[in-house]
C-alpha cells in the first residue's frame, strides 16, 4: 500500500510540471506586450525597456519559464494589473469561498444521490424508479447557469428567506479565520453569522449539486443492480439475512467502488460549475475572479488562478485514487 | 454491424426516438429559421420592451423590444453550428491523436497520453477559459475552445478502442498481405472503431452547446446582439424578476437540446452495441 501511495504521489509531479508549462505557454500566447499593458500609455520607451528587463521579458523563454516556476512554487504570481495587490492576496481571499461551496455541493450530492440510487435499485422498474430516472436525465441536461437562475426565480422569490446574492447579510460582522464563512462562524460561535452564511449558501449549493447528484444517483443505481445480481447476494438472502443488511452491508459496500470513481470525476464538474454558480449568485470565489481577470486582461491573476485550481484538481484526483485503493484492497497499478 | 438491426434496436426505444425527434426539430429550425421567424431577431423597439407573451409576441419581448421567439429560432442555427464545429474540432484532432497513440504505441503513446493527462488536469471550463483568454472573447473562439476541451475524451476513447482492435486477426491478416500502416489504420482499425465514436459525438454535441452557452453566459462567448441562447440568459438576468420569460425560454431551449442529444446518444449506444459502455 505504501509503495502504491508513493508511486501515485510521484506520478503527480510530472503532471503538475506539465500543467505549469501549459499555463505558461498559454499566457505567453496572449497577444500584446505585458510590459506595455502594465505601463499603459504613460511610459516612455526607456521606462518600457527597463520594465521588460525587470519582468525578465528580455530573457530566453526557458529562463522565463524557470523564473515563473520558481516563483509559482513560492506562491508569487506578481501583482494584479487591476487591483495592484499581490495576486496571492486576491487568490487567498477567493479560494476558501470556492472550497466551501464545492465541499457543500459534493456533500449534498452524495447525501442525496447514494441513498436515492440504492432505493431505486432495490425497487427496480417501479414508478419511483422511473420517476427518479426521469429526474436524473433532466438533472444531467440542465445547464448550471439556468438551474441557478430558476432557483433564484422560484425559490428566492416565492420563499424570500433565501437570499439571492452575496455571502452574508448586511450588518453581520464576522472575523476572518479560514475565509470559509460557515466554518469561521462556527469557530467563533457566531450563530447569527452562521445562519446568515447558511442561508446564503443554500441556493448556490443546490445549483452546483444538481448535475453531480444526477450522475452519482445514476451510477449508484447501475452499480447496485450489477452487484444485486451476484451470487454472493443470492447466498446472503438464502442464509435468511434481512433485506436491509443484504442491501447495505453486502451490496452497497461493493457497489461503492465505481461510485467513488464517479464522485472523484465530479470534482472537475464542481470546479467548473463553481465558476458559473459564483457568477450567478455574485459570490466571491476563484471562478468569479478568473472571469473578471480574463475580461480585464489581468493576466498575472489568470495565471495564478488557473495554476492553483489545476493543482487543486490534480490533488483531489490523487485523493480519489488513494481512497479507491483503501476501499478496494485489490487495486494494483503496474 | 447490420444497419437494419441497429435501426430496429434504436426505434424500439421510445426515449431514443424522442431524442431523435427533438434533434430533428432543432435541425429544421436551424435550416428554416429565417423563414419561420416572425420578426427580425435584432429589430429593436423600445415602446414594446419587456412585454409578456401574447398573441403578437408568443414568447414576449426582451429589454430592447426584440421578439424572443425570433431570437430563439435564429439561436437554434447558432447552437447547431456551435455544437457541430466544436465536435468536429475534437473529433478530428482527438481521433488522430488516439489513433496514432493506440496503433504505434511506444514513445508516441507515452507523449500523447501525457499531453492528454495534462489537459485533463484542468477542469473543462477553466481550460476553455484559458483558450478564450488567448484567442479573445467571441462565439467562434468559444466554439474552438470547447472543441479543444473535448479532444482528450476522443483521444482516450479512440486509443482504448484501437488497442483492443490492433491485435485482431483481420488486422494481422492485412499486415501479412503487406498493407501499409496508413491503410491498416484508416481502412481496418478506424472503420471498426466507429461505434463508440458515433455515440460519443452524439453526446458531445449536446454538451458542447451547453458549454458554449456557459461561456457566453460568462461574457466570454457570443457577444451582443448575437441571438445565442447563453448570451440571451446573461442579458435577461437583470430583468429576471420583472420579465422572467426573457430567461425562461432560452433556458428551456438549452435544456431540451441537451436532453435530446443525451437521449439520442443513449439510444445509439444501446442500438450499436448493447454491451457497449462509453
Amino acid at each position: 500500500m505504501l509503495t502504491y501511495v508513493l508511486r501515485r504521489f510521484a506520478a503527480v509531479f510530472p503532471v503538475l510540471i506539465g500543467v505549469s508549462l501549459l499555463v505558461f505557454i498559454g499566457i505567453h500566447l496572449i497577444p500584446g506586450d505585458p510590459a506595455q499593458i502594465l505601463l499603459g500609455d504613460k511610459g516612455t520607451p526607456q521606462e518600457l525597456e527597463q520594465l521588460r528587463r525587470d519582468l525578465g521579458l528580455d530573457q530566453p523563454i526557458y529562463v522565463q519559464y524557470w523564473r515563473f516556476l520558481r516563483r509559482a512554487v513560492t506562491g508569487d504570481f506578481g501583482r494584479s494589473l487591476r487591483t495592484k495587490q499581490p495576486v496571492w492576496h486576491d487568490i487567498a481571499a477567493s479560494l476558501p469561498s470556492t472550497i466551501e461551496l464545492s465541499a457543500a455541493a459534493i456533500l449534498l450530492a452524495t447525501t442525496v444521490a447514494i441513498p436515492a440510487g440504492v432505493l431505486v435499485a432495490v425497487r427496480r422498474n417501479s414508478i419511483l424508479d422511473h420517476g427518479v430516472m426521469v429526474a436524473v436525465l433532466i438533472g444531467i441536461s440542465m445547464p448550471v447557469f439556468w438551474t441557478g437562475l430558476l432557483l433564484m426565480l422560484l425559490v428566492g422569490v416565492m420563499m424570500p428567506i433565501f437570499p439571492l446574492s452575496g455571502v452574508l447579510d448586511d450588518g453581520v460582522v464576522l472575523s476572518k479565520i479560514t475565509g470559509m464563512y460557515l466554518v469561521d462562524s462556527l469557530l467563533q460561535s457566531n450563530w447569527v453569522a452562521f445562519r446568515s452564511a447558511l442561508l446564503h449558501l443554500a441556493l448556490p449549493t443546490i445549483t452546483l449539486a444538481t448535475i453531480p447528484t444526477a450522475v452519482i444517483a445514476r451510477m449508484t443505481r447501475s452499480a447496485m443492480l450489477e452487484v444485486l445480481g451476484q451470487d454472493y447476494i443470492r447466498t446472503a438472502r438464502a442464509k435468511g439475512l434481512a433485506e436491509r443488511i443484504v442491501n447495505y452491508r453486502h451490496a452497497l459496500k461493493n457497489a461503492l467502488i465505481p461510485v467513488v470513481t464517479v464522485v472523484g470525476l465530479q470534482f472537475g464538474n464542481l470546479l467548473s460549475g463553481a465558476v458559473i454558480t459564483e457568477t450567478v449568485f455574485a459570490r466571491p470565489g476563484m471562478g468569479r475572479l478568473a472571469v473578471i481577470s480574463i475580461l480585464f486582461r489581468d493576466y498575472p491573476v489568470v495565471e495564478g488562478v488557473v495554476l492553483v485550481v489545476a493543482t487543486l484538481f490534480v490533488l483531489l484526483n490523487l485523493a480519489t485514487d488513494l481512497l479507491y485503493a483503501i476501499i478496494d484492497p485489490r487495486v494494483h497499478y503496474t | 454491424m447490420d444497419t437494419l438491426s441497429v435501426l430496429n434496436r434504436f426505434f424500439r426505444r421510445r426515449t431514443a426516438v424522442l431524442g431523435a425527434l427533438i434533434i430533428l426539430v432543432l435541425v429544421m429550425l436551424g435550416i428554416l429559421g429565417p423563414s419561420l421567424a416572425p420578426y427580425d431577431p435584432n429589430d429593436q423597439s423600445f415602446p414594446r420592451q419587456l412585454q409578456p407573451p401574447s398573441a403578437r409576441f408568443l414568447m414576449g419581448t426582451d429589454e430592447f423590444g426584440r421578439d424572443i421567439l425570433s431570437r430563439l429560432i435564429y439561436g437554434a442555427r447558432i447552437a447547431l453550428e456551435v455544437g457541430l464545429l466544436a465536435v468536429a474540432v475534437a473529433l478530428i484532432f482527438g481521433t488522430f491523436l488516439g489513433l496514432v497513440a493506440g496503433y504505434f504505441g511506444g514513445w508516441a503513446d507515452f507523449i500523447i497520453m501525457h499531453l492528454i493527462d495534462i489537459m485533463l488536469a484542468f477542469p473543462y471550463l477553466l481550460l476553455a477559459m484559458i483558450v478564450v483568454a488567448v484567442l479573445g472573447p467571441g462565439l467562434r473562439n468559444a466554439m474552438i475552445a470547447v472543441g479543444i476541451v473535448y479532444i482528450p475524451q476522443y483521444a482516450r476513447l479512440v486509443r482504448g478502442t484501437v488497442l483492443s482492435i490492433r491485435e485482431s486477426d483481420y488486422v494481422q491478416a492485412a499486415r501479412a498481405v503487406g498493407a501499409s500502416d496508413l491503410t491498416i489504420m484508416f481502412r481496418h482499425v478506424l472503420s471498426n472503431s466507429l461505434a463508440p465514436i458515433i455515440v460519443q459525438s452524439s453526446l458531445s454535441v449536446g454538451w458542447a452547446i451547453v458549454n458554449a452557452a456557459g461561456l457566453s453566459f460568462l461574457g466570454l462567448g457570443a457577444q451582443p446582439p448575437t441571438p445565442e441562447w447563453g448570451a440571451m440568459l446573461t442579458s435577461g438576468r437583470e430583468y429576471m424578476l420583472q420579465a422572467p420569460w426573457i430567461t425562461t425560454f432560452p433556458g428551456l431551449a438549452i435544456l431540451l437540446t441537451a436532453l435530446g442529444f443525451n437521449l439520442l446518444g443513449d439510444g445509439l449506444r444501446d442500438a450499436l452495441d448493447p454491451r457497449l459502455k462509453v
